[in-house]
């Protein structure tokens, strides 16, 4: 495995545990695009392109004519069929575009659908695809498994359920669902389930070849959705150090959707993990600017921190600040992305630690867990930190932003021989595993040798 | 950091709240792992059985890929995995005596297709068995490739206007239908997969579509099957729906008359019907005049026929009495697909005649039957517009 030297970039684990994932915000993104047009002399970023530049035309007019035939067919018909691919249309569109009226449009789609055709199948698992968009997974939950019990021998509402089951941390149940999923319909959409799965697990191997049998199992139909699968596999391979592979990935990505923000991301992360940080910044430039999500606005200002343009690192930092503002005054409950955010650029802690207790109360996935205790750290309560830690690390996941948070628990509590142990297993997956935190945990954990 | 701005910022999003209304909630941990949907290629829309153009032989039409738009027909293709089959009874036992499989290879609008022909033992399994008696390409656009078959004969397989007409809509809200009424279909097109015979099977005989694929141990399974339009969609629960589709015909009545029964007297009908349901099969007599539910021709007018048939209504109708576009009274048949570039053949009148089926039909229900058939079915309509997996 290539261990590569130079900078790199924080947050490729949490990507692959969907934490920091861009379609996340994607609904969110338009808001935050009303706040970023008016912020954009002021962000600055190098080089941006136009905002939602057109990243694939001859695939963008193809959706745009499907939305607008199908738009004309409900309006005459009022049938549930209609609704259905209309509502599918709309939500693959949000992931293309960022645009939140898209999950609305979806929202009322679905409903019309239900509306035409109560109690039915289709219906019932598209407005749970909605409800996932839109990241209500109670009911989403609720949703599948009515469509489930109506047709238990069908399993797309198996893999919505457990997609559901994932973000609200019900792992066994999550897992016997996928599994479903995967034994009525093996495929591109049930190898990359089975993909987070392993990655979950710590079984990054397995990963490895679950992503590349969802690449390879996939029809290429919609190619955001195959450049999707290429990200994440780009992403597992940065995070394990293997940076020639990751951009290769990632370029693959970009290649069967060009323009696509999440790939420029990921190549970005490598170009910021070979030392090349003008490319970084370029990168997720290019990214923000298409759509804002707040996970690249924060790394292009922590990159512009460590290139010594302060000025430019609070440009961004204000403007994740300002998508913040944005979200709470519309109603967004918790977002671990942000709230990390806030713990590592010096927020009010009393404020944040209190939002890190209500996202783990609402949904206690190992992710929160995770942010959970570092927040618990932050406030100096290390023991509560540590056993909430050690639930984030309880299905053995292998991210080193997990183990770095596990380390500096472990050392402030004075259990230097576990800190050294998770400090050295962050570095070891990936010695750059995070532009803000790398060296302090290299820092820490070369005292903690010299001091034995 | 300049307050101002951010405080215009703030302003706009509020604005874009309430313009917008009800806001989704973010700050998930979660993959959005895209959930593609593969079903349309496998799921039988409608089967067709009548006389070819020369009047001597028989056209054995299926359509898979419903709903597609104008813009994505360039897209439309056979899935690889899955194997079409026209399954055909010779002999009434409602037992495949002969099969025609249809298999695709490659990616893209344009692939290569084999047609096989089974019989006996090799008829009755989905396994790509029995002779190759054609091989081509499949067509794109509006246009027109010949699939010559050995021994005589033709296949097509390619984009086309779908040939089925019917107000959904008005159906499922409980047969409020309009006249005239609203085509569901209009505007869309299926793939199409026509077989053209010089000579009938038989003079009388039976034939369901059957579309199936290997799961993940690479045993086969059966995932869809048609005979009749409505039939199965209708009076099967939803639970069972699946289960059917995994079925032969020669079993239906054993596994499947109870069920049948039970859903005809919780509607207060009597269980006469049942053995008219089942099985599953559309059966023609050559001898006949042709027309549903003697076979069934692209222009029947199904929905019609079934539901004068099922409220002893003569005048009921959802007001569609034709499809949007003519067909055609040479191979292919169907009309050319919605949106495409004129140039095919996509003129002339439907060469199927429609028949006096009263003898075939001589039951009657109460209307509320149909409404309480929809409840059972769920949007699961009469002509098998399975609505599993859309999107």
């Amino acid at each position: 495995m290539e261990r590569a030297p130079g900078r790199t970039f924080d947050a490729g684990w949490q990507d692959l545990l969907g934490r920091r994932v861009v379609l996340q915000y994607l609904p969110m993104a338009a808001f935050a695009l009303a706040a970023f047009l008016i912020f954009r002399n002021l962000a600055g970023g190098d080089a941006p392109t136009s905002p939602l530049a057109t990243v694939d035309s001859g695939h963008s007019q193809r959706l745009a004519a499907n939305i607008t035939f199908f738009e004309g067919r409900v309006a005459e018909t009022h049938d549930s069929l209609s609704y259905n691919r209309l509502t599918g249309l709309y939500l693959q569109r949000v992931r293309e575009t960022g645009d939140v009226s898209d999950v609305r449009r979806a929202e009322l789609s679905a409903t019309k659908s239900l509306e035409a055709a109560p109690g039915d199948y289709a219906g019932l698992t598209n407005l749970a695809l909605v409800r996932i968009a839109q990241h209500d997974f109670e009911s989403a939950a609720t949703l599948a498994r009515e469509a489930s019990s109506l047709i238990p021998t069908r399993t797309d509402a198996n893999a919505i359920l457990g997609d559901a089951q994932i973000a609200l941390g019900q792992y066994d149940a999550a897992t016997a669902n996928y599994r479903l999923f995967l034994e009525k319909n093996p495929g591109s959409s049930a190898f990359s389930r089975q993909a987070s799965l392993a990655e979950l697990q710590g079984n990054l191997p397995l990963a490895e070849q679950f992503w590349e049998a969802a690449i390879d199992a996939d029809r290429n139909d919609v190619p955001e959705n195959s450049a999707w699968a290429r990200v994440q596999l780009a992403n597992l391979y940065f995070v394990t150090g293997r940076l020639n592979e990751a951009r290769t990935a990632s370029e693959a990505a970009l290649k069967v959707f060009p323009g696509y923000p999440a790939a420029l991301a990921a190549a970005a992360r490598v170009a910021a993990a070979t030392g090349d940080d003008a490319e970084a910044i370029r990168l997720f430039s290019e990214a923000t600017a298409r759509i804002p999500v707040p996970d690249y606005v924060a790394a292009l200002g922590d990159l512009y921190q460590r290139a010594g343009r302060s000025v430019d690192a609070q440009r961004q930092y204000a403007l994740v600040g300002a998508i913040e503002q944005l979200f709470v005054a519309n109603g967004v409950r918790s977002d671990l992305t942000l709230i990390l955010f806030a713990l590592d650029h010096g927020a009010d802690l009393s404020a944040t630690l209190e939002r890190t207790r209500q996202a783990y109360a609402e949904r206690p996935s190992i992710a929160a867990a995770d942010v959970h205790a570092w927040a618990l750290y932050r406030a100096g309560a290390f023991d509560e930190a540590r056993t909430r830690s050690n639930e984030a690390l309880h299905l053995g996941t292998r991210d080193p932003s997990f183990l770095f948070h596990a380390g500096m628990i472990a050392n402030a509590q004075g259990d230097t021989a576990a800190a050294r142990d998770y400090l050295g297993r962050a570095l070891a997956l990936n010695p750059r595993f995070s532009i803000l935190h790398a060296e302090e945990a290299a820092r820490t954990l070369a005292a903690l040798r010299g001091g034995r | 950091m300049r307050l101002r701005k951010l405080s215009i910022a703030l302003g706009l999003g509020a604005l874009g709240a309430a313009a917008l209304g009800a806001l989704p909630a973010f700050g998930a941990d979660h993959r959005d792992a895209p959930l593609t949907k593969a079903a349309a290629q496998s799921d039988l829309n409608d089967v067709y059985v009548f006389k070819n153009q020369a009047g001597s032989g028989a056209v054995l039409v299926m359509t898979i890929n419903p709903l597609t738009s104008p813009a994505d027909t360039a897209k439309l293709s056979l899935d690889p995995a899955t194997v079409y089959e026209f399954k055909v009874d010779t002999n009434g036992d409602a037992i495949a005596d002969i099969s025609w499989k249809i298999t695709a290879s490659g990616a893209g609008p344009v692939q290569d297709i084999t047609l096989r022909r089974a019989t006996g033992a090799d008829a009755v399994t989905d396994d790509i068995s029995g002779t190759v008696v054609a091989t081509g390409k499949s067509s794109s656009g509006s246009g027109i490739t010949v699939i010559p078959v050995s021994g005589g004969g033709s296949l097509f397989v390619g984009p086309r206007d779908d040939p089925f007409f019917f107000d959904l809509a008005a159906f499922q809200a409980g047969l409020k239908f309009t006249n005239p009424g609203v085509d569901t279909f209009k505007g869309t097109n299926i793939t199409a997969l026509v077989l053209d015979l010089p000579s009938p099977p038989a003079s009388a005989f039976g034939v369901w579509a059957t579309t199936a694929k290997t799961d993940s141990l690479g045993k086969w399974v059966q995932l869809d099957r048609m005979g009749r339009p409505a039939i199965n969609t209708v009076f099967i629960p939803a639970d069972k729906k699946d289960a059917f589709n995994n079925n032969t015909p020669d079993r239906d009545v054993a596994i499947y008359k109870d069920t049948v029964i039970a859903a005809l007297k919780s509607l207060g009908a009597g269980p006469d019907l049942a053995g008219v349901l089942l099985p599953d099969i559309l059966t023609v007599d050559f001898s006949k005049p042709i027309g549903y539910l003697n076979g069934r021709g692209l222009a029947d007018d199904v929905i019609d026929i079934s539901l004068q048939a099922i409220t002893g209504s003569p005048t009921i109708g959802d007001g569609v009495p034709k499809n949007d576009n003519a067909f055609s009274a040479s191979f292919p048949y169907l009309a050319a697909p919605n949106g495409s570039a004129p140039g095919a053949p996509n003129t002339g009148s439907s060469t199927v005649t429609t028949a006096d089926s009263s003898d075939l039909l001589r039951w009657t229900l109460p209307a509320g039957l149909i409404a309480a058939g929809m409840l059972l079915g769920a949007a699961g309509f009469v002509a098998r517009r399975r609505p599993a997996v859309e999107v």
